[in-house]
């Protein structure tokens, strides 16, 4: 054996890769059993198979670990880098690779508690994605005609909201949803009742969700994912109300509204019917009073116009009326007259002008009026005639037909000679 | 699935009445049209009180069967 030599000795035994693998793997598995170990989280990662590689060190060494699905499943909480975790589990190896790692079957935080923590990585994670943001808020309805519960069957949550609602709002149908609200599958449950609700009753106003009071472990139904989810999702607004006033979960943070207890959510999604009806009342009578004052500046009005003078006395209406048609007749009257007049001595005058005229009234006097035959011209001067022309003479009274003898007067030819040449 | 229309809600309703309200405190009508206004809204809070006194909580249990929802009314302990 002194001699380090090239070649195996006889008889020995050569392995393969594998062999050694496995069998440094069945080393491990067999002499270590399961075992805590302490240390912090580090190169952590999800693959999308579930499995959960990581690195467990401490200041002076670190080994490979791997956190397989159905351990993860688990844990309420996600490992992150940085985190001091106390693990169960074992040593073993990777038999392809011959890595050395860790096999993690439970994990705990060192340094807060396991719920704690989940509460915290999830809660910033929801936020990151902008589930409690004010804007996605839903209004809560005014008077709701259909109130949603999902809650514990039994206890006291779901008796204190019933009486709330139909103590306050007897008007609102109330729809109780029974569901587990702690345990195993209890964020399932709460989380279908939400979906249930508006998908079979979407005429539902508002969701109150919740429970009483518990330790961290019986709320935390309430800060599971799936039931964030579920009230993101709901187009009916919720009213989350889950243990004390102190006490804030999830559901809490996504919900609409949070109320401190169950029955402040009930007092929160219902109005006090008394209340209420105050407000009618008072309505009707804003109703009576603008009657009344409509009545009152109608009567005004009417007072102010039946003060005139003319309504005092309505016949000095006529009065005038009567005086303006008298007027008027009056000046009708007037002028016709006048225009009447006018007229006649317009006739009188022009009747004495035309008889002054009158032809008659000349040949009246011993004048005549000498007209040439056959065309009856008026003679005006002698040069009109020659001897043996025939003549007619108008007198005042009949008249004389005869024959020019002959022609004295200035000589010259006539200017107008009516007969021919 | 459920039809909700939600025809002359309660809301609605009081909404309703309140613009009557604002309508004849406008004092914009004639006496006519302001005194039937003052009956509509008269008659329409008279509804409204009268649906809130007497309202008895309709209260119902769901349970989930095979995928159906069934109600039954609810008796509490």
């Amino acid at each position: 054996m002194a001699k380090t030599s090239a070649a195996p000795a006889d008889g020995a035994r050569i392995y393969t890769v594998s062999e050694v693998n496995g069998l440094v793997h069945d080393l491990l598995e067999n002499s270590l059993p399961e075992i805590w170990m302490e240390g912090e989280v580090s190169n952590c990662r999800l693959y999308p198979s579930g499995h959960t590689y990581l690195t467990l060190k401490d200041e002076e060494a670190q080994i490979r670990a791997v956190l397989f699905k159905g351990a993860a499943l688990g844990l309420k909480f996600k490992p992150e880098d940085g985190l001091k975790v106390l693990v169960r589990g074992r040593a073993s190896s990777y038999v392809k690779r011959g890595d050395l790692q860790f096999i993690v079957s439970w994990m705990e935080p060192r340094e807060k508690g396991a719920l704690q923590l989940a509460f915290e990585q999830l809660k910033a994670r929801l936020a990151a994605e902008g589930l409690f943001d004010e804007s996605r808020k839903k209004p809560l309805p005014a008077f709701p005609a259909c109130v949603g519960v999902a809650t514990s069957g039994q206890g006291a949550a779901v008796h204190d909201m019933v009486s709330v609602l139909g103590r306050r709002w007897p008007l609102a149908r109330v729809l109780i949803y029974p569901v587990k609200v702690q345990g195993e599958g209890a964020a399932e449950e709460i989380a279908a009742a939400v979906r249930d609700f508006n998908e079979f009753f979407p005429e539902t106003d508002v969701l109150l969700v919740g429970r009483g009071g518990g330790s961290m472990e019986d709320l935390w139904a309430f800060n599971e994912e799936i039931l964030a989810r579920a009230i993101a999702e709901s187009r009916i607004p919720v009213v989350s109300c889950v243990g004390h006033e102190t006490d804030f979960t999830i559901a809490d943070f996504v919900a609409d509204q949070r109320a401190p207890t169950p029955s402040a959510a009930a007092e929160l999604a219902a109005p006090d019917w008394r209340a209420v009806l105050g407000r009618i009342e008072s309505q009707e009578q804003e109703l009576a009073a603008a009657l009344r004052e409509k009545i009152q500046a109608l009567s005004e009005r009417l007072a102010r116009a039946s003060s005139h003078p003319l309504l005092q006395s309505p016949e000095r209406i006529y009065e005038d009326r009567t005086r303006f048609l008298d007027d008027l007749w009056m000046r009708l009257e007037d002028g016709a007259a006048q225009a009447l007049l006018k007229a006649k001595q317009a006739l009188t005058l022009n009747a004495a002008k035309l008889e002054a005229y009158s032809p008659l009234k000349v040949l009246g006097r011993g004048y005549a009026i000498a007209e040439k035959l056959p065309h009856l011209e008026i003679i005006r001067s002698a040069g009109q005639v020659r001897p043996g022309n025939r003549l007619r003479l108008r007198l005042a009274e009949g008249r004389i037909e005869c024959e020019v003898a002959m022609t004295e007067g200035n000589g010259l030819p006539p200017k107008d000679i009516g007969g021919k040449p | 699935m459920t039809k909700s229309v939600k025809k002359d809600s309660f809301e609605e309703r009081l909404k309703k009445l309140e613009e009557l309200v604002a309508e004849l405190e406008s004092g914009e009508h004639g006496l006519e049209r302001s005194l039937e206004t003052f009956e509509k809204g008269v008659a329409l809070a008279k509804d409204l009180s009268g649906q809130l006194e007497e309202a008895k909580a309709k209260v119902e249990v769901l349970i989930k069967d095979q995928g159906k929802m069934l109600k039954k009314a609810w008796e509490d302990s």
